[in-house]
């Protein structure tokens, strides 16, 4: 974990205002897992604007460190939604730039030594991580399922930024593309294949999976979604109820044993 | 030059065995939880001294989600003083700090008298606490959740206390949410005070448009960060001309040229807080930013700079 200037190699609008920022860190890529995020400074390290204040944390998409993926050694890709004035900041990165960059944090995914069938459960940009966590069961000879939600077709994350060998199922709310629906609805037809589950995305999403998986049956991990101050596990803005009491989304997590969750209450 | 200028300050000259720092820049409450978490990112013994997460008598879960909301240059947080309390903190944080050259001072909140004596009176006699720094921005149970820090009366009281069994060096950290903050700082300084901090953040409120309700689960928060900072300046300048105890400055101090109008206006030492969010150097940076200045000026020691911009500048 270190914080320091990356450079901006790319910065490509992959769906409707959702744009993949290539940075190169070589420490930083290095290091990062599944799982795990950086928390980015959107005024630019040139500049000592104060507004907007606080950094974006933002999930490692994939990083050369993997051979999986087309990703040069020394670089990592992150991905952001553009959601308001801080993440339209980030849109304005040119290549060539440089970004303040703190990372890698977070506890990551860990892919159980047993795991030869990996489900992995997205909504929404939730996918970031999902991404990376495939790249990393694939080179481990497990076989990978991302089951996807958004809310439209034109977010969706496209088919080939993910791995060839991943099975992609998309859904969408509005029924434009794929299965209509929530992604949980497609729980049913995978939980019997599977032998771990990974996920990312909205409480509710999460909490359905929680609701149909029955208590203890599979391994699950879901990474949790929260608004930070510092990243770091010291200003205590991004905790979550669990059972062992509020723990901190940014160190503790983001992470967690979905059984630590107390779902369903 | 061959010797560098000295950055040496005592907040607690009138207590026998001081507070005695390297240099004038401390890591404010809540902003650095224990010391340990930063360690990584900076070297934490470069450090003028650490004020601790805020400690109370009993752990704490603290406030619902949403805690924080990002404001222009600032943030409010309703944290809700969630901490490990001084039991764990004692067996667990203080032996670590035991460890360091750097001075920590545990921050302490209570509810009630009763709960700050009890807790005051554990940690200063743990290893590890340099120094008390007293939070009175706290509701105050026996007086219909009043905060000690609104009325001289009560800051009064609970300085008292804690001065009756805190044998280290006590500072109170003074609300900004009052008519006369002199008022307040002359209370507390008469009832044994070695040093005020200055200021605690200021409540205020963002509204959820779609919700049409208040942003925060606790509705206000505390605002911090640089919006804040002329208006801690302003009370610092204000405080240094009504008592003769040192003035920790603190609010939104970002960079050395903050921290050197807080030293200017009057402020002994200064504290950094919401800015080691955004740049986790921060501290440091500021650090080597005064001295940088001391040197540019020809300045030979940091107190010289004291109180430069008031009218009749307190001795220190």
């Amino acid at each position: 974990m270190k914080q320091s200037l990356a450079s901006v190699i790319a910065n490509t609008e992959i769906a409707d205002r959702v744009f993949v920022l290539r940075l190169e860190e070589p420490d930083q890529a290095r290091e990062v897992r599944p799982g795990q995020f950086v928390h980015i400074r959107c005024v630019g390290f040139r500049g000592t604007s104060t507004d907007p204040l606080l950094r974006r944390p933002l999930s490692v998409l994939r990083t050369g460190a993997n051979p999986r993926n087309t990703v040069p050694t020394g670089q990592y890709d992150v991905l952001y939604d553009v959601v308001g004035r801080g993440t339209a900041l980030l849109a304005d990165l040119r290549a060539g730039d440089f970004a303040d960059v703190l990372g890698p944090l977070g506890r990551p995914y860990a892919i159980r030594r047993a795991t030869r069938r990996l489900l992995l459960v997205a909504g929404g940009v939730g996918i970031v991580p999902l991404i990376a966590l495939a790249e990393e069961a694939l080179r481990r000879q497990v076989d990978v399922t991302l089951l996807a939600g958004f809310r439209t077709a034109n977010k969706i994350f496209p088919a080939d930024l993910v791995p060839n060998e991943v099975e992609y199922v998309v859904a969408t709310n509005d029924g434009t593309m794929g299965h209509a629906g929530v992604v949980t609805s497609l729980l049913p037809d995978y939980l019997t294949w599977a032998d771990q589950i990974c996920a990312c995305g909205p409480v509710p999403m999460l909490k359905e999976l929680a609701a149909q998986r029955r208590t203890g049956s599979l391994p699950t991990q879901i990474a949790m979604e929260e608004h930070m101050g510092c990243a770091v596990g010291v200003c205590l803005g991004c905790v979550v109820p669990t059972k062992r009491g509020n723990r901190r989304v940014c160190r503790d997590g983001p992470v967690f044993d979905l059984a630590e969750m107390g779902w369903p209450e | 030059m061959t010797q560098g200028p000295n950055l040496e300050v005592n907040l607690a000259p009138g207590h026998t065995a001081g507070l005695k720092l390297k240099n004038p820049v401390l890591t404010a409450s809540g902003t650095f939880g224990y010391g340990t978490e930063y360690a990584k990112l900076l070297d934490i013994q470069r450090l003028g001294g650490i004020v601790s997460k805020a400690i109370t008598l009993h752990p704490r879960e603290g406030n619902a989600q949403p805690r924080i909301a990002e404001t222009p240059s600032g943030m409010l947080n309703a944290i809700g003083l969630q901490n490990v309390g001084v039991e764990v903190a004692i067996r667990e944080k203080a032996p670590v700090w035991a460890g360091w050259s750097v001075p920590v001072v545990a921050n302490v909140a209570g509810f009630s008298i009763r709960d700050f004596v009890e807790v005051v009176e554990k940690l200063s006699s743990t290893p590890g606490v340099a120094g008390i720094e007293l939070n009175i921005s706290c509701p105050n149970v026996d007086h219909e959740g009043r905060m000690f820090g609104l009325d001289a009366h009560d800051a009064a009281a609970v300085t008292s206390a804690a001065r009756s069994v805190c044998d280290i060096p006590l500072i109170v950290k003074l609300s900004p949410n009052v008519t006369d903050v002199t008022e307040i700082a002359r209370a507390v300084e008469s009832e044994g005070a070695d040093a005020v901090s200055l200021i605690n953040t200021i409540p205020g409120m963002v509204i959820d448009l779609r919700r049409r309700q208040p942003y925060l689960a606790n509705q206000t928060g505390g605002l911090s960060g640089p919006a804040i900072r002329p208006i801690a300046v302003r009370m610092v300048w204000q405080v240094v001309q009504a008592i003769t105890i040192p003035i920790v400055g603190v609010g939104g101090i970002a960079s050395a040229d903050d921290a050197l109008q807080f030293l200017m206006a009057g402020a002994t030492a200064v504290q950094i807080g919401t800015a080691s969010f955004v740049n986790p150097r921060a501290a440091v940076d500021v650090i080597d930013g005064i001295e940088a200045f001391l040197r540019a000026e020809s300045i030979p020691a940091v107190i010289d700079l004291i109180g430069a911009a008031v009218p009749r500048a307190a001795a220190r």
